[in-house]
């Protein structure tokens, strides 16, 4: 991949997910056109119908874009640290260890803030738990064959994912009637909850400084694709990059599914996009990921927003319709 | 080094190591299977901790350097290589350039490291479909790109054809700046390539010295507690495993 065009395909898609945001704005359920969304955005709070759809649509747009890039940059970090391209937060069961701490934070009466924290931390002691359980497979003999590594991490991952699953249904049905509503909200991935628009903003933010702490870390990620025992003589310091990166990795996950449950296969669809049109080096990689994941996953709440209109769909349920076909064609490919 | 120990579980692989490399010298390491060889090199690239003894490097104790200091000292091929995503050749040969940081002259310096092994033509090639002995003289490539005083290799000709295996050789002796420490289990190919040589036996006990005085039939037959002798071809010897 050349220099030039691989800034120029950055610069697409960088525009693509910026035009997410005032097609978000425009359609759904009542079109606005674009002077009326752009009045709606100007005037936040008078008591028009375009400022009270923008003031509704907004939120749920920034969210969309901030949950889908953490999700991408999720995915993106944890296939390379894995040196996997199956690796996935949903897959592996990271997303329903965040979905389980929310729901017991929700359970235990925490406020939104908390919720989130919970979040955060349960996507963190999910992956910790991976990391090791498949230690021996990710960093044992240094060198197993790629093959049964790839696939104890995979069986490990579902594993956790089906733990992950059994204890949202026991939450579930243990839980009063009327708080169901809200935790089918966690198991599915939806972003019909996203209306706070400080929260919005402040996930956006999130994202940019995951994003910027992964990318700088990217050439260092490039070396230890190829093995831990390389990328140390070659001079990285493996140990605290990957440290560093699981964490990110964590934190990433952890918002995305406080903010919107657990929704799948973005983290999984996304950085092979990226791979695909701009290659393996992940100083390209990585932020192509996080902008490709971003324009999908407003691309697919739009839709979830509009197909079925004025009914809503849940955007986890699209984000997974599309990407397993997609996943089984990787996995015999490999 | 100095009183170097080095233990696998409960085995005594190495004890009491001791020998001086001086730069420019071409040391073999030669010895059975499990002797301790790639777990030598490991030690003296810092990605093992010996169990006794020190390692120096130009005057630098290696447990004590940066990660980044020892980088500037030593390269290591190793003997297996991971490639779980497609890459191409440059690209894998240029994330030996890491330690210096982005600079201009990276390019230049893979494709040279690349002509030195042979592997000019594969630049572009995607690493997953090269042959396992190109795949390996890009990994020397790679560790030639890193441009360091001192080479490690963990035998660099494992999957290489005779006409490249002399080749290889021949290029990393051509490099006199460079120190070499490479293990090799063709001891033939030992003879023609090392200054020096380091018997390794796996039981505790080693010999080092030069070339000429250490690599000898009746040291081999001991080594490898087979019957291996010695002819004279010109101005070369072989040896051969004896009936």
């Amino acid at each position: 991949m050349n220099e030039p065009r691989a800034r120029i395909l950055l610069w697409l898609l960088a525009a693509a997910c910026a035009a997410s945001l005032p097609l978000s704005l425009m359609l759904g359920s009542v079109a606005l056109d674009a002077r009326a969304a752009l009045d709606g955005l100007l005037a936040p709070g008078a008591a028009t119908l375009p400022s009270a759809i923008v003031a509704l649509r907004l939120p749920r747009a920034v969210t969309a874009i901030a949950v889908g890039g953490l999700l991408a940059l999720s995915g993106a970090l944890l296939q390379a640290l894995l040196r996997n391209p199956l690796a996935d937060p949903y897959v592996l069961g990271i997303s329903g260890g965040g979905a389980c701490a929310a729901l017991l934070a929700i359970a235990l009466g925490a406020g939104a803030f908390a919720t989130h924290c919970a979040g955060v931390l349960g996507a963190l002691a999910a992956l910790a738990a991976l990391f090791l359980l498949a230690r021996r497979a990710l960093f044992g003999a240094e060198q197993q064959s790629g093959e049964s590594a790839a696939s104890s991490i995979l069986l490990v991952g579902v594993m956790m994912a089906s733990l992950a699953a059994a204890l949202l249904s026991l939450a579930l049905s243990l839980a009063p009637t009327g708080r169901l509503r809200p935790m089918v909200f966690w198991l599915l991935g939806d972003l019909s909850g996203a209306l706070d628009p400080a929260a919005a903003w402040f996930s956006l933010a999130v994202l940019v400084v995951c994003a910027w702490t992964g990318a700088r870390d990217a050439a260092a990620l490039n070396l230890m694709l190829r093995g831990d025992l390389q990328a140390f003589t070659q001079g990285v310091e493996v140990e605290r990059v990957r440290r560093r990166l699981v964490i990110v990795a964590s934190i990433a996950t952890g918002w995305a599914v406080a903010l919107a449950g657990a929704i799948g296969f973005v983290g999984f669809v996304a950085p092979h996009l990226a791979r695909f049109a701009l290659g393996n080096d992940q100083r390209l990689a990585l932020p192509a990921s996080v902008l490709i994941g971003a324009t999908l996953l407003a691309a697919a709440d739009l839709a979830a927003r509009t197909v079925a209109a004025p009914a809503q769909l849940p955007v986890g349920v699209l984000t997974v319709m599309f990407g397993v076909p997609l996943f089984l064609w990787q996995l015999r490919r490999q | 080094m100095q009183g170097l120990g080095l233990r696998a579980g409960q085995r005594d692989l190495v004890q009491g190591l001791s020998l001086a490399v001086a730069a420019g010298e071409r040391w073999v390491v030669v010895g059975p299977n499990g002797a301790g060889k790639s777990s030598l090199l490991r030690a003296l690239a810092g990605a093992r901790s010996a169990q006794a003894g020190t390692i120096h490097i130009a005057g630098h104790a290696v447990d004590r350097c940066g990660v980044q200091q020892l980088a500037a000292l030593r390269a290591l091929v190793n003997d297996r290589w991971l490639d779980p995503f497609s890459a191409t050749v440059l690209e894998t040969v240029l994330t030996a350039r890491y330690r210096f940081g982005p600079e201009g002259g990276a390019r230049d310096a893979g494709l040279a490291a690349l002509a030195r092994m042979d592997c000019a033509g594969l630049a572009q090639r995607d690493v997953r479909g090269l042959s396992r002995g190109e795949r390996q003289r890009v990994a020397i490539a790679t560790a030639l790109a890193q441009d360091t005083p001192l080479l490690l290799l963990d035998e660099p000709t494992s999957h290489q054809d005779p006409g490249h295996q002399a080749m290889v050789l021949d290029r990393l002796a051509a490099g006199r700046r460079q120190t070499v420490i490479a293990v090799l289990h063709d001891v033939n190919a030992a003879a023609r390539f090392a200054t020096h040589v380091l018997l390794l036996s796996g039981a505790g006990w080693w010999r080092a010295g030069p070339r000429a005085e250490v690599l000898t039939a009746e040291a081999l037959s001991d080594l490898f507690a087979t019957r291996i002798e010695v002819a004279r071809a010109g101005h070369t010897e072989v040896f051969w495993v004896g009936l």
